[in-house]
C-alpha cells in the first residue's frame, strides 16, 4: 500500500511529536517503572479509548512491522479494529490477530496468554497511571512519594483490604514494585496477568495518553506485586476449562447467555482459545 | 548569522525522514532495552567529517529544536556545526549544565559531573550522552547487570578504558538519577543506561 497517497505523514504523527515521545521511551526504560511526563497530542480518538497506547505504537512503528491490537485480550472488538485499520491506513503496516506472528502488540488490560519473546513490543493503553492516585490526589505529593520512595500509603490501603474483606480485593490494576524502587500500576490489566509482567523477555511501554505519562518495562526487570508474608499475592483462579476451547489455566471472562441467567466461561484471549481448538482439532486427525 | 547557503551542510541528510529515523530510534530503544548489546544499523547519511554517519543518524533522530545540544569541541569546526543546526535546528549552548544531549568522542571523554542528572521528583530531567566511537584503541572488557539483561553482558567499546567505566559504574549508583550512554560505532548502535550496574574486570 502505497501510505503518501493517503495524506499522512509515516504513523500518523509528525516527527517532531514522534522525537519527543521517543526521547521519553528511551529514559522511561532508562528508569524502569518511573513515569515521564509528556506531551500528549490529541488523537482521532476519545480519551479513554488508547490515545497513549496508540502514540507510543505510533512512535516506534517501523514500515517492515506487524501490529496485533487486542482488547481485553479479543481481537475483533470496536477498540482493537479501529486501531488496528488505523495504523493499516497511516503507516502501510502489516497487521495480525496471532500473538506470535507480532512486532508490536497494543492492549488494553490483558497480556496475551502465551510467552512473548524477545523481539516484541507490548504497548499497554493506560487510564490513570499513577499507583498513588486515588489515595492522594495531589500530584505535588505523590510525586514527593515516588521521590521518598514513600509507599506507606499503598501498604496501609492493602491492610485495610484485609482487614475488612479477610483478604486483598485488589483484582486488577494491582500495584507492583519495580526493581525494589517504584511502584507502578501495571494498568488495568487482571492480576493474573501480573506474574507475566516480571522478567518477560519482551519490552514493556506504557501509554497514558490523557494523563499525559509515559513509562516502561525494559526486559527482564523484576516486577514484584505487593503482599503481605501472611497474605502472600495470589492470583484468580477457575474451577472450570474454558467452555470454547476446553483449556485449563487461561484468564477466562463470564459470558452471560440468556436472560435466565445461564452463563459460560471462555478464554480472554481470543488468539489462545482458537490456537488451542486448532490444536486440539490437529491431535484428533 | 551562520552560512547555512553551505551546500556541504545541507546535503547529507535522511533521505525519507519518517521511515529512515523510525529504524534508527527502534535501534537505540533496542539498545537502551539490552544494555551492552551490539545493534547494527546501517545508514546513508553523509555527515561532514569528523561526524560518523551512525553519530549523525542518532542526532537527527533524537535531536531537535526542544533539546539544547553540547558538543565536544572536536565537533564544533567545520561543517559539523552547520549540519546539525540545519538538520535539527537544535540550539547549541556551551554551558555543559544547559544540555539535554552531550556529543563527544570516545578519544577525549568531557568532565562528566558538568551534566544535570535529573532532580529526586524528576529524574527524566537529564542529559543524554551520545559517544562516537571510531573503532580506534584497546576496548576493556566489562560486565553489565540490571534491567534489560537476564544474567550478565558482556561488553566492551574501543577506546573505553577503566577510567571511563569506573564513572559509569558511580553514575548508576546514583540511580534513579543519572546519565544515559548511547554509543555509535561504525557498524551499529549499543547503549548503557543508568539502571546498568557496571562490574569490572578488577572487581569481578
Amino acid at each position: 500500500m502505497n501510505v503518501s497517497s493517503t495524506g499522512y505523514n509515516f504513523a500518523y504523527l509528525n516527527e517532531q511529536t514522534k522525537r519527543m515521545i521517543r526521547r521519553a521511551l528511551l529514559k522511561a526504560v532508562a528508569i524502569p517503572g518511573y513515569q515521564v511526563p509528556f506531551a500528549s497530542r490529541e488523537m482521532p480518538m476519545p480519551y479513554g479509548w488508547g490515545t497513549g497506547g496508540v502514540q507510543v505504537t505510533a512512535s516506534i512503528l517501523k514500515p517492515d512491522d506487524v501490529l496485533k491490537v487486542i482488547d481485553q485480550g479479543a481481537d475483533d472488538t470496536t477498540n482493537a479494529v479501529s486501531i488496528r485499520d488505523f495504523f493499516k491506513k497511516t503507516a502501510g503496516i502489516a497487521t495480525t490477530e496471532v500473538t506470535k506472528d507480532a512486532t508490536i502488540i497494543q492492549t488494553r488490560h490483558r497480556i496475551p496468554e502465551r510467552e512473548l519473546e524477545a523481539n516484541q513490543i507490548l504497548v499497554f493503553q493506560v487510564p490513570i497511571p499513577e499507583p498513588l492516585r486515588f489515595l492522594e490526589p495531589r500530584e505535588t505529593e505523590t510525586r514527593k512519594m515516588h521521590a521518598l520512595e514513600e509507599y506507606g500509603l499503598m501498604h496501609v490501603k492493602l491492610y485495610e483490604d484485609i482487614s475488612r474483606n479477610g483478604q486483598i480485593a485488589t483484582t486488577y490494576a494491582y500495584p507492583v514494585l519495580v526493581e525494589d524502587r517504584y511502584v507502578m500500576d501495571p494498568s488495568p490489566v487482571p492480576k493474573f496477568d501480573n506474574p507475566k509482567m516480571h522478567e518477560m523477555a519482551a519490552l514493556q511501554l506504557f501509554g497514558a495518553g490523557r494523563e499525559m505519562r509515559i513509562y516502561a518495562l525494559p526486559p527482564f526487570t523484576r516486577v514484584k506485586s505487593l503482599d503481605f508474608e501472611d497474605h502472600p499475592f495470589e492470583v484468580q483462579k477457575w474451577d472450570e476449562p474454558c467452555a470454547i476451547c476446553g483449556t485449563i489455566g487461561s484468564y477466562l471472562d463470564e459470558v452471560i447467555l440468556d436472560n435466565s441467567g445461564n452463563r459460560m466461561f471462555c478464554c480472554s484471549d481470543t488468539d489462545h482459545c482458537r490456537s488451542e481448538l486448532e490444536n486440539a482439532a490437529e491431535a484428533a486427525q | 548569522m551562520d552560512d547555512l547557503t553551505n551546500k556541504a551542510s545541507l546535503d547529507g541528510g535522511f533521505d525519507d525522514i519518517p521511515t529512515e529515523s523510525a529504524g534508527v530510534f527502534r535501534a537505540v530503544l533496542d539498545a537502551m532495552s539490552h544494555p551492552g548489546t551490539m545493534q547494527n544499523q546501517s545508514t546513508n547519511l553523509h555527515p561532514p567529517a569528523p561526524l560518523s554517519p551512525t553519530c549523525a543518524a542518532v542526532i537527527l533522530t533524537l535531536v531537535d529544536n526542544d533539546t539544547p545540544l553540547w558538543l565536544a569541541p572536536e565537533l564544533m569546526g567545520g561543517n559539523v556545526v552547520q549540519y546539525l543546526k540545519f538538520h535539527t535546528g537544535a540550539a547549541l549552548v556551551e554551558n555543559a549544565s544547559d544540555a539535554a544531549f552531550a556529543v563527544f568522542l570516545a578519544s577525549d571523554i568531557p568532565d562528566l559531573n558538568q551534566f544535570q542528572t535529573g532532580t529526586a521528583e524528576y529524574p527524566d530531567r537529564s542529559a543524554t550522552m551520545i559517544i562516537q566511537i571510531d573503532g580506534h584503541g584497546d576496548a576493556l572488557p566489562i560486565n553489565l547487570t540490571g534491567p534489560g539483561i537476564e544474567y550478565k553482558q558482556e561488553f566492551s567499546v574501543p577506546g573505553l578504558d577503566g577510567k571511563f567505566w569506573r564513572k559509569v559504574r558511580s553514575n548508576n549508583s546514583k540511580f534513579p538519577l543519572g546519565l544515559d550512554f548511547v554509543f555509535c560505532l561504525p557498524e551499529g548502535i549499543a547503549a548503557c543506561p543508568r539502571s546498568s550496574a557496571v562490574m569490572l574486570e578488577e572487581t569481578v
